[in-house]
């Protein structure tokens, strides 16, 4: 069954996966939320997870333009779909968006095989919220992560 | 005796079928190898069916019998005889009046020459010209359905032999009217022809009474399963009716099931098919029979002299009459040419009507103690052993001919023949993993193919994109720049392998209710080809047309 954004959105995202970080590059900076997914208890191989986003990676960043990151993998060790969210102190220069933009803000998705037609409703949904510039500053102004997360829902 | 019996039965099925098998296999008619087999386990042979068993398994044959006929009568749909009912009749009298002629005179000429007797020797000519003239039915369609044959040929062959059983009756009613004359013995002729009137107007009535009367009862039938029931309880109380009354069992069941495809043609012609099915271990005990009842013994030189010109007399006979009688009514050369190749077979009404004579001539000496009764069973045995081998395989011969051969075929029977890997498509377009969404609805718009497999660099199938796991893409257009085919596969179901036979292959996606699916070798993943159920469709009826062609 294809869910509205709002529904998908709140059974992906929690508070607890949303992040105000400090990495210095790309590479921590999924590191970062790979690890924090993986403490959620709805991943059961962390390692498959990482694989999985950086094979993805190297087909094509993901950085989709705006200074937005949308790092995403589809495996069968998560349980159900999930989703972190950071947003960085400072614009990442070695994202490789396609607009070359450096990226700041980064949603990471991660579903399950068979969940193909929710897991691109959601990363639509994301990319239709982020294009809004007023949502993006939002965004980028907020000081706390529970106020990204309610920026996001609201966004919605 | 019970299980003796039972136990007949499944060595003569069991025996039939690896008669069959082995025949086949050597490109020869089945019915051939069922016959072998009751020669080898017969009176000829091994005796396991002897002289005990055969009267006791009689019923048998004669609900075979009535079996054959009936489907036979199937056939026989009245808008084919509206268009050739005027030439199949042709050649009917031609065949079977050619035979007459040609046997009787070769036989006549050899018993005089024997016998020195005029009388004796144009007794014995009407007798076996008469006998001559039946064709088998049983055997003819044993060959045209076993090689799925169909057209004008196949028609003509299956109306021929169900009609020319009539004319060998009366022949031999005549013949042997007019033999008991020449010889001095007792035949009361007003008694004869009001016997063979009673037989032959008798078996038609009786069919055509059970076929109105089956078609009213399968009209307020409603399973399938009832049906075939009320059938063949019909079948049987026909078969034991025409018996009590000396009626011919084959002729009612034929009447009975012409009268039911022309009077309701839409739910007979299921039905019939069904029974084909029901009746294929009865139809090789039958032909097991045959075979079995066969019994070459000791006999005179000269006798082996009467078989050979009983053969070919009838063999040329029936070829050149089916030639006159195709030439006189008009008919195409297809049936000028090679309907008579389809006529040598000689079965059960030809025994049966030596049977006859050798009770009415056994008065009549031929030569110390040899009577002209005992010289028709014996040479009519001989020589059916010998058509029966030779029948069948001419049969063959003229629909391979006529190219006839595999046209009557179905949808289901063309599905049945196919594997997965012939209707799918072995050459299908790939994807990358790494290929922008954008790119891949220019692939679907650009190739006739429902699905694509998705390979990595090394080409192994990683998983498939369908028409419909992109319909969520189609109105978020945003992300066709960034979403990757990778992003959007759906992973490979292994649910068929390339040798997966076709109609277990269509049951798996039915039940599964897709529509198309990819294959994938085992060991190297990669994509050997795209299976999906439209392709697979057209592909079945393009293969029907083929094999139907024109009539």
């Amino acid at each position: 069954m294809v869910e509205s954004g709002t529904q998908l959105l709140d059974a992906a995202l929690s508070p607890q996966r949303v992040f105000l970080t400090k990495e210095s590059s790309k590479e921590d900076l999924l590191k970062f939320l790979i690890t924090k997914m993986g403490h959620c208890g709805e991943v059961d191989d962390v390692k498959a997870l990482n694989a999985a986003i950086f094979s993805r990676e190297s087909l094509m960043s993901t950085g989709i333009g705006l200074g937005i990151g949308v790092p995403h993998a589809r495996i069968s060790s998560v349980r159900r779909m999930i989703m972190a969210v950071a947003v960085n102190d400072h614009p990442l220069e070695d994202y490789e968006s396609i607009d070359n933009q450096p990226v700041q803000i980064v949603f990471m998705v991660a579903g399950r095989p068979d969940q193909q037609s929710n897991y691109v409703r959601l990363l639509a949904v994301l990319s239709h919220v982020v294009k809004q510039e007023s949502n993006r500053k939002d965004l980028l102004s907020a000081t706390t992560s529970e106020e990204i997360y309610e920026r996001i829902r609201k966004a919605l | 005796m019970e299980v003796g019996i039972l136990l007949i039965l499944g060595i003569g099925v069991f025996g039939g079928i690896l008669g069959a098998w082995l025949f086949q296999k050597l490109r020869i008619p089945q019915v051939i190898g069922y016959i072998a087999i009751g020669l080898m386990i017969g009176r000829t042979g091994l005796g396991i069916i002897g002289e005990v068993q055969i009267p006791a398994l009689r019923p048998f044959s004669y609900l075979a019998l009535a079996f054959i006929g009936f489907l036979v009568g199937g056939e026989l749909e009245g808008k084919v005889f509206k268009q050739y009912g005027r030439q199949f009749t042709g050649i009917m009298l031609g065949e079977g009046l050619g035979a007459f002629f040609t046997v009787g005179i070769g036989c006549g000429a050899l018993l005089w020459f024997i016998t020195g007797s005029w009388a004796t020797s144009l007794a014995g000519a009407l007798v076996f010209g008469a006998i001559s003239s039946a064709t088998d039915p049983a055997s003819t369609v044993d060959v045209l359905w076993e090689y799925r044959s169909k057209g004008l040929l196949t028609t003509g062959l299956i109306s021929v032999v169900a009609l020319d059983d009539a004319l060998a009756l009366t022949l031999y009613a005549l013949g042997t009217t007019v033999a008991g004359l020449l010889v001095g013995g007792e035949v009361n002729v007003p008694e004869l022809v009001k016997t063979l009137g009673i037989e032959l107007v008798g078996s038609a009535v009786l069919g055509m009474c059970t076929g109105l009367g089956l078609s009213w009862l399968l009209k307020h039938s409603r399973s399938a399963d009832r049906s075939l029931t009320l059938l063949v309880g019909s079948l049987l109380l026909i078969s034991g009716v025409a018996l009590t009354f000396h009626l011919d069992v084959i002729l009612c069941a034929m009447a009975a099931g012409a009268t039911l495809i022309n009077h309701s043609p839409h739910r007979s012609k299921p039905l019939l098919v069904t029974l084909r099915a029901f009746a294929a271990p009865i139809y090789v005990m039958f032909f097991v029979m045959v075979g079995a009842r066969l019994q070459l013994d000791a006999q005179p030189i000269w006798l082996w002299g009467l078989v050979a010109i009983y053969v070919t007399g009838r063999t040329l006979g029936k070829y050149a009459g089916t030639w006159i009688g195709a030439t006189l009514s008009k008919s195409p050369p297809l049936l000028k040419n090679y309907l008579g190749m389809g006529l040598f077979a000689q079965g059960g009404v030809a025994v049966g009507l030596s049977m006859m004579a050798g009770q009415h001539l056994s008065n009549v000496d031929v030569m110390n103690g040899l009577d002209l009764g005992t010289v028709v069973v014996s040479a009519v045995t001989a020589t059916t052993l010998l058509v029966q081998l030779i029948g069948p395989a001419s049969v063959k011969w003229a629909i391979t001919k006529t190219s006839e051969i595999g046209r009557n075929v179905t949808e289901e029977d063309i599905i049945a023949e196919l594997n997965v890997e012939d209707v799918m498509n072995a050459h299908p377009v790939n994807l990358r993993e790494g290929e922008l969404i954008r790119d891949v609805f220019d692939k679907f718009a650009t190739h006739d193919q429902l699905c694509f497999p998705v390979v990595n660099e090394e080409g192994a199938c990683m998983g498939v994109i369908s028409i419909d796991s992109l319909k969520s893409l189609f109105v978020e257009q945003e992300i066709w720049a960034w979403m990757l085919a990778g992003d959007v596969m759906v992973p490979v179901k292994e649910i068929l392998e390339a040798d997966t036979p076709l109609a277990e292959a269509m049951e798996t996606m039915s039940q599964m209710e897709a529509e198309e699916t990819i294959l994938c070798d085992r060991d190297s993943q990669l994509p050997l080809g795209i299976f999906d159920l439209r392709s697979a469709r057209r592909a079945v009826s393009k293969k029907l047309v083929q094999r139907q062609g024109t009539a």
